[in-house]
């Protein structure tokens, strides 16, 4: 019995994303992310091992592994949150200079926070302007998202003037994707974005998270514990396992995988 | 374009009380009184120009006092008339025994030379935050007052340099008054204003919105610098004397008493401060000296007016930590009211409650 098996099931009309490549040229300019040997230790011991990892542009990848495995680690490596001890981040097909969370997000990598970091006493509007200013100064012929299209797409117009503090759990959360699209990034990185959310506001998520992709054309890499959720939004999987990439692959595949259903259940109950 | 415009119409108000404030004083006021509304504007100024740091970028100065003295020493050293020059600061190096400028030119290098030491400690404090920051602005305090006391050929140490021309009226501290908001809030309503507050909220988030942290900070720094030494001027011009003691605690803890009772993080909130605060200075004041009430002789009470300040910082922080004004500004303050007006009309609940409520 596959225990995975359960957890998700794919509509019956996906057929999974047009093309999948196993490998990914870190200058093909399809690839919104290249990610080569990325590594990261912290006191001898390897957070993140040589972990690769690539995002086509329109795609929406989904990173998962069980507490530990290394994934919010990896988040912060690619954002700029924390420097690699070694490996190459491409975006675009262009490798991404300097290490800073700055530099990555006028680079065009734009993230949400596994804890909620809003400007509480902004209004929602001003959350997202903050980041769209960053866009407009870039220069770099990227389109600046208009924010009344962000805020419609996130269904936050009627809340556009309030304080973000004051709303809801699950509108923080979305606020904090809309914030990242202000961005105008070539991949948004959503660090467990349907933490805390009800069944209801996740698959309303799952489909925010769609429009995303198929409005603005980015990548999308999504972390997230909840594996239903993860399985129905995304196109590719990547699991993790103590800082390294186990497996990877079509959902379909990841959750019939056996060292998948190990780390997370253990090797008893795959038996 | 369009933010500086509604910038420009959002300091309509506040510069409006400023011209009101100076008509009653011009045609009502005795002396004495235009003298206390000539220091509530200078410190109004003063207090604005350490909100445009403090309120943007959540840091918390101790030192923007050191540029309202080098303001005003600045100006004193370039001009008391060479004669007493001779005399005072004999020995001034640099050959300032001899320079003299009249006024303008005189508050134009003050405020470029306050403007130039800032520099020199912004590229440091734009690279610390928190307490690191907090406390280098505190040293900054410690060593101009220290520079004022020692460097004797120049500042004439702990006594007086006096013969600065008293040129500056209540109209001069009002315009600068009015400057000061301009400038406050247009750098508050620009993006960088924008971006920079929401640094001061969560640094990795803005940080991770590409906000470029320590150019902002530093900018914030640079100008906020200019509109104290502002203050600095006026109040070397109006006494037409200056001394180290001016700049050193007492108009530190009097000034943030002002800006954290009004709300650091509002411009508007610096107003109401700076005349609650002044209000209340000019009371404990006329306590102070043992006054006569009905008739009764009141014993002095020495001290009242720093017992004052220091209850007025404790209870806004026990009481209300965003000070009066918290967030906002007279204008939100006024469309929320406008806003709640319309609902209550149509009958429509306000967008805060559904939000709450759902």
């Amino acid at each position: 019995m596959n225990a995975l098996a359960d957890l998700a099931e794919r509509p019956t009309d996906w057929a999974g994303p047009a093309s999948v490549s196993s490998k990914a040229e870190a200058g093909d300019e399809s690839e919104a992310i290249v990610i080569e040997g990325l590594s990261k230790k912290f006191g001898g011991v390897y957070a993140v091992q040589n972990v690769s990892l690539h995002c086509r542009v329109g795609e929406v990848v989904g990173l998962i592994g069980p507490n530990g495995a290394g994934k919010t680690t990896l988040m912060n490596l690619i954002s700029g949150v924390l420097t690699p001890d070694s490996g190459t981040v491409h975006l675009s097909g262009k490798q991404l200079s300097g290490g800073s969370p700055e530099s990555c997000a006028r680079g065009g990598i734009a993230r949400t926070f596994q804890n909620i970091r809003l400007f509480k006493r902004l209004t929602v509007r001003q959350n997202i302007e903050v980041a769209q200013v960053t866009s407009k100064n870039n220069r770099d012929g990227r389109k600046v998202h208009d924010i009344d299209e962000i805020l419609s797409l996130l269904d936050l117009h009627s809340m556009a003037e309030l304080k973000a503090g004051t709303l809801p759990y699950g509108h923080q959360r979305r606020v904090e994707i809309a914030r990242a699209l202000a961005l105008s990034p070539h991949v948004v990185l959503l660090d467990e974005p349907a933490a805390g959310m009800n069944e209801q506001e996740s698959k309303v998520l799952i489909g925010s998270v769609q429009a995303i992709r198929d409005r603005f054309g980015c990548g999308v890499i999504v972390i997230d514990h909840d594996l239903r959720f993860i399985m129905e939004v995304s196109e590719r999987i990547y699991v993790m396992h103590l800082g390294e990439v186990i497996v990877s692959g079509l959902p379909h595949d990841v959750r019939h995988d056996e060292r998948v259903i190990e780390v997370y259940l253990g090797r008893k109950a795959s038996k | 374009m369009n933010r500086l415009r509604q910038s420009l119409i959002n300091s309509l108000f506040p510069a409006l009380l400023v011209l009101v404030c100076i008509t009653v004083v011009h045609f009502f006021a005795e002396p004495f009184q235009v003298r206390v509304a000539y220091v509530f504007f200078m410190n109004l100024t003063i207090a604005i120009g350490l909100q445009i740091f403090m309120g943007n970028t959540g840091i918390v100065s101790f030192g923007h006092i050191s540029f309202m003295g080098i303001g005003s020493y600045a100006v004193a050293i370039l001009t008391i008339p060479l004669a007493m020059k001779r005399i005072l600061i004999p020995d001034a190096p640099f050959g300032l025994a001899y320079v003299h400028l009249s006024i303008f030119p005189a508050c134009v290098v003050a405020i470029a030379f306050t403007v130039l030491i800032a520099t020199l400690f912004g590229f440091v404090l734009k690279r610390l935050t928190g307490n690191a920051a907090e406390i280098l602005t505190l040293a900054l305090l410690v060593i101009t007052h220290v520079v004022f006391i020692a460097w004797i050929d120049l500042f004439r140490g702990p006594r007086a340099l006096y013969g600065i021309p008293i040129v500056s009226t209540l109209y001069w501290a009002g315009a600068a008054a009015i400057v000061a908001i301009v400038i406050a809030k247009a750098f508050r309503d620009s993006e960088g204003g924008l971006q920079l507050r929401a640094s001061s909220e969560n640094l990795l988030a803005a940080r991770a919105m590409g906000v470029p942290v320590e150019k902002l900070r530093f900018r914030a720094w640079i100008l906020s610098s200019g509109v104290v030494a502002m203050g600095g001027i006026l109040h070397a011009t109006f006494l037409g004397t200056v001394g180290p003691n001016s700049y050193y605690f007492d108009q530190t803890f009097l000034i943030m008493a002002m800006v954290i009772l009004g709300g650091m993080r509002s411009v508007s909130g610096a107003i109401i401060g700076t005349a609650l605060v002044a209000a209340g200075s000019e009371l404990a004041r006329t306590l102070e000296n043992g006054p006569v009430i009905f008739g009764e002789k009141l014993p002095t009470m020495f001290g009242l007016t720093g017992f004052f300040l220091g209850a007025v910082i404790v209870l806004s922080m026990i009481l209300r930590r965003d000070g009066i004004m918290g967030d906002d500004e007279f204008e939100d303050v006024f469309h929320r009211w406008m806003r709640r007006r319309k609902e209550e009309n149509s009958g429509k609940p306000s967008a805060v409650s559904t939000s709450s409520a759902s």
